[in-house]
């Protein structure tokens, strides 16, 4: 009677979850996702094989934007249109975990749920955990094995506050960033950052009052770069499937458009991967000795920044 | 915190039953415990579930149902779970039970079968024993 909840061999064997994605088998995918979001054990096997095996051939691109602004929407329409022509998806959608109970709802799913059995199509849910500010490990290691498993598009869809919606642009092909009518005027427009890292301007929700306006002002403000650097600015209503391929026409245009630059842009990811992946080790090693230095501060024994100090030499390297 | 494995559930609805206050509870109530959920909104199919669970590598899937229907959902959540290779993923039930369901539940493995009115402790000691 128990026998459904024999709980499979744990966790399968490192070896039989690389040769299970080398088949293309989503328990294996989905199982490698774990290890890696967990840290657990033969975390780095796993990575190294799926960075060698990794396919170029596929196109990366991420979604970002405010939340409510409808990236999961959006994005569900986006699917449903590679799918008319053939190509496999697979998607991973962030989403944040509380700072104060560690855990998470994870509700992009939720909206791409017409997806769910189809064989094509892999979503994944990742929670942030605790992102050093920006995408977190998970998402970085997690596209690793979605381009070992060969997907044709990989789609990654961001939190849409703090860092994470500037980040992404450093690990995917095109970057779609989406605005919504009614988010502010143009001195929002100035603002630095997510402006600057859009290869497409999506406005969703453009039967909403307002969205006229946003276009014109998103247009003003890209008027500026060179006339062939200039973001294409794409206006879509996602939850009726209006001007969805308009948006996948430029996501191909931009994708071939930047072809050229494209060794820069992976030095550039390479760079980012090699730095946050030390810094994450470092941030672990800091927080093992972290409570007791600050004993040590409170009992008035030694200041802060000597405390800093006698925290370096503890560091381990492995 | 980086090392520590999360619990992850998949809070799940199969067919026509429109209630969801038990489950959007359970969804709010097993974040605040530290855990991952996930919901797959209602009017799912038990393929659909399945493949979500799979998915997701979720450790648990906690079916909400108020038709009296819990038995057959699960029975058929379980048999798409095993066209999966996804036997390890386990199931609870939660809404409106007969005590002859929760044994016909009981009979095809699914423990944690909860009625109205059931502390939320009971539910999330449940889940952090089972898992």
């Amino acid at each position: 009677m128990q026998e459904h909840f024999k709980r499979a061999p744990e966790t399968p064997h490192i070896d039989e979850i690389i040769g299970l994605i080398q088949s293309r088998n989503i328990r294996g995918l989905t199982k490698a996702i774990s290890i890696v979001e967990n840290d657990g054990e033969g975390k780095e096997d796993l990575l190294n094989d799926a960075f060698n095996r990794g396919s170029s051939a596929c196109i990366t691109i991420g979604f970002t934007g405010a939340p409510g602004a409808g990236k999961s929407t959006l994005i569900n329409a986006v699917i449903r249109h590679y799918r008319q022509i053939g190509k496999t998806v697979g998607v991973i959608a962030v989403d944040p975990t509380s700072p104060f109970s560690g855990g998470a709802v994870l509700g992009d799913r939720i909206r791409m749920q017409e997806h769910n059995t189809d064989p094509g199509v892999f979503i994944r849910s990742l929670a942030s955990r605790k992102a050093l500010g920006g995408l977190s490990e998970a998402t970085k290691f997690a596209l690793y094995l979605y381009k070992a498993f060969a997907f044709d598009v990989i789609i990654v869809e961001t939190l849409g506050v703090g860092q994470d919606e500037i980040d992404v642009a450093k690990y995917v092909d095109v970057t779609v960033v989406l605005l919504v009518p009614g988010y502010g005027d143009n001195i929002q427009m100035a603002k630095a950052g997510i402006m600057e890292i859009a290869d497409i301007f999506v406005i969703n929700k453009s039967d909403r009052p307002g969205a006229d306006l946003l276009t014109n002002q998103v247009s003003n403000t890209v008027q500026l770069k060179p006339e062939n650097e200039r973001p294409p600015i794409v206006n879509t209503i996602a939850d009726r499937d209006e001007g969805i391929e308009n948006l996948i026409e430029a996501i191909t245009a931009t994708r071939e458009r930047t072809v050229p630059h494209s060794e820069e842009k992976y030095r550039q990811r390479v760079n980012e991967e090699i730095r946050s992946t030390v810094l994450s080790h470092l941030n672990r090693e800091v927080n093992r000795h972290l409570d007791g230095m600050v004993e040590e501060v409170l009992s008035s024994s030694i200041t802060p920044i000597e405390a800093s100090k006698r925290i370096l030499p503890l560091i381990r390297t492995n | 915190m980086n090392n520590e494995r999360k619990i992850r559930v998949l809070i799940a609805k199969v067919g026509c039953d429109i209630h969801e206050r038990g489950a959007l509870t359970l969804l709010t109530s097993l974040r605040d415990e530290g855990m991952e959920v996930i919901y797959t909104g209602r009017y799912q199919t038990p393929a659909g579930v399945a493949h979500a669970a799979a998915s997701e590598d979720v450790d648990i899937i906690a079916l909400s149902d108020h038709t009296g229907s819990l038995p057959i959902i699960a029975e058929s959540v379980l048999a798409e779970l095993k066209k999966l290779g996804a036997e390890d993923i386990k199931l609870m039930a939660g809404g409106l039970l007969t005590p002859h369901d929760v044994k016909d539940l009981e009979k095809m493995g699914v423990t944690g079968n909860y009625g109205p009115g059931t502390p939320l402790e009971v539910i999330v000691d449940h889940i952090r024993g089972i898992v």
